[in-house]
């Protein structure tokens, strides 16, 4: 009954957010000042997310804020309230802007506000916080909550941010074809930051971390409309779905952890695998592998298993060498060993597991535990293999998971060693 | 006799370019290692910082050190606005 009036809300607000970030990238695309940008509409926004849910999204929805910041303006004229950069912004819309918006839909410059929001002068880890609120007008409160550092903290780092992009001269222009795929992966990495953030809880339990996931996948939408030739941008979006299409199947129906070799392939959301798999093929039809294509590939070889009743765990271990050779990462030849593992035995994973030991990183590194634990018990180690989790669930902070690692542990004497 | 002066721009607006294996690193601040000094300076004009970057990236010193991109304050900056 009630979540019908929940959706309503859901999509005022997404077409308030909508409204907001064309606004303001339209007016920072020309000005460079996005404090400003943000001051002029804040007030017209706080409306729109109060009223639309109740009286519907109106019709130029554009139109609507940009009244409304105009009326505001003039009340906070009244108190001498006003800030000259905000004035200047109204005037600037009002001069350039009204005559065409009766007309005709507002240019949307949001993909050149998101490159410079993630240009290479802007500190990687305010990226994705900062695309966040110029695009989503999330505040920054709530950001802060949902990367886990306090709200004075992400307010100062967005505030200097902002001020960089005036100071420095950060251009508001999508990247020539040399530079692009480098600036590209910029704001996908962005992206990917975002939702990452919001899928990092098992429990399942932060609903405004699992909001990010929602948002970060709107903006890999976005993205991938805007640049529907960029087969990277395709990919993104097709990895997020993945992820998020197995999001309800992690956790059992008592709230443990449940791995993805153990997921219920019933209990996965179908709708948003077959978009997935859309995009993926779509993007491999335009001749340009990366990273995104990779590890999306090996999401969709895991879901074969629904149609199946296995993995595709050849195609995988092909995926990770590949990935392997792209990136170097050590938790990419940790997951290429599992496959390893699958294609060749537990032997011949462990063996692959073996050769990345002396990389000092992995010692800390929780993943790596329990892949070693899990392929010492089938080798009939028990010994080592209960070590090796007791490192595993020393280093996990996650309370689901740590308590799932605990049973494998004790699972070992029970029935392991036959 | 003066000769020339600028007013740079707090080190929150600087950015350092650096090449390494002929490709153009950018960090989003100074060059911290206060061993090093500042060994000489170019007064460039350029519509942003990416036309800037390319300029730093041929300077020879970017290949064997770091060069830092500071802003200066214009005179543009201390006309009040209209």
């Amino acid at each position: 009954m009630d979540s019908r009036p929940e959706i309503a809300r859901a999509a005022a607000e997404a077409a308030a957010r909508q409204s907001y970030g064309k606004l303001v990238a339209w007016l920072a695309a020309r000005t460079r000042d996005v404090t400003a940008a943000e001051d002029a509409l804040a007030d017209a926004f706080a409306a729109a997310l109060e009223r639309w849910p109740k009286s519907g999204v109106p019709e130029k929805p554009e139109a609507w804020l940009l009244a409304v910041a105009r009326r505001r303006r003039v009340d906070a004229v009244r108190r001498r309230l006003t800030r000259e950069a905000a004035r200047d912004h109204l005037k600037l819309i009002a001069e350039e802007m009204e005559a065409r918006m009766t007309a005709e839909e507002l240019p949307d410059e949001r993909l050149r506000l998101m490159f410079a929001c993630a240009h290479p002068a802007i500190e990687p880890g305010v990226r994705a916080p900062l695309i966040l609120q110029t695009i989503l007008g999330f505040d920054a409160a709530t950001i802060a909550s949902a990367f886990l550092v306090s709200p004075a903290t992400m307010s100062q780092r967005l505030v200097r941010a902002k001020a960089r992009i005036r100071e420095t001269g950060i251009p508001f222009r999508v990247p020539e074809r040399a530079e692009l795929g480098e600036r590209l992966d910029a704001v996908l990495e962005a992206i990917y930051a975002a939702f990452a953030e919001g899928w990092s809880d098992p429990a399942g339990t932060e609903t405004r971390r699992r909001n990010l996931a929602t948002e970060g996948i709107w903006l890999g939408r976005l993205v991938a409309t805007l640049m529907p030739q960029e087969p990277e941008a395709l990919g993104l979006l097709a990895l997020m779905l993945h992820a998020e299409a197995r999001r309800a199947a992690r956790r059992n129906a008592q709230g443990e952890y449940v791995p993805l070799a153990d997921q219920d392939p019933a209990a996965w959301d179908t709708q948003l695998i077959e978009e997935a798999e859309t995009l993926l093929v779509r993007a491999s039809t335009m001749g340009s592998v990366g990273r995104y294509q990779l590890e999306a590939a090996i999401q969709s070889a895991h879901v074969v298993r629904r149609r199946t009743g296995a993995a595709d765990w050849a195609a995988i271990e092909q995926l990770y060498d590949a990935l392997s050779a792209m990136t170097g990462s050590p938790v990419v030849a940790i997951n290429r060993a599992i496959a390893v593992a699958e294609t060749r035995g537990p032997a011949a994973g462990l063996a692959t597991l073996d050769a990345l030991a002396d990389d000092a990183r992995l010692a800390e590194y929780q993943p790596y535990w329990a892949a070693r634990a899990g392929l010492l018990a089938r080798t009939g180690e028990v010994e080592g293999a209960e070590q090796a989790y007791q490192r595993a669930i020393g280093l996990e902070s996650d309370p689901t998971v740590r308590r799932f690692l605990e049973q494998r542990c004790w699972g070992l004497r029970g029935s392991g060693s036959a | 006799m003066w000769l020339a002066g600028e007013r740079l721009r707090p080190t929150q607006a600087t950015t350092s370019v650096r090449i390494a294996d002929g490709k153009t690193n950018v960090i989003d601040g100074p060059y911290a290692d206060t061993k090093e000094q500042l060994a000489g300076f170019y007064t460039i004009e350029a519509a942003d910082i990416d036309t800037a970057i390319e300029w730093a990236a041929r300077c020879p010193a970017a290949s064997t050190g770091t060069v830092e991109l500071r802003p200066i304050w214009e005179m543009a900056d201390y006309m009040p606005k209209q």
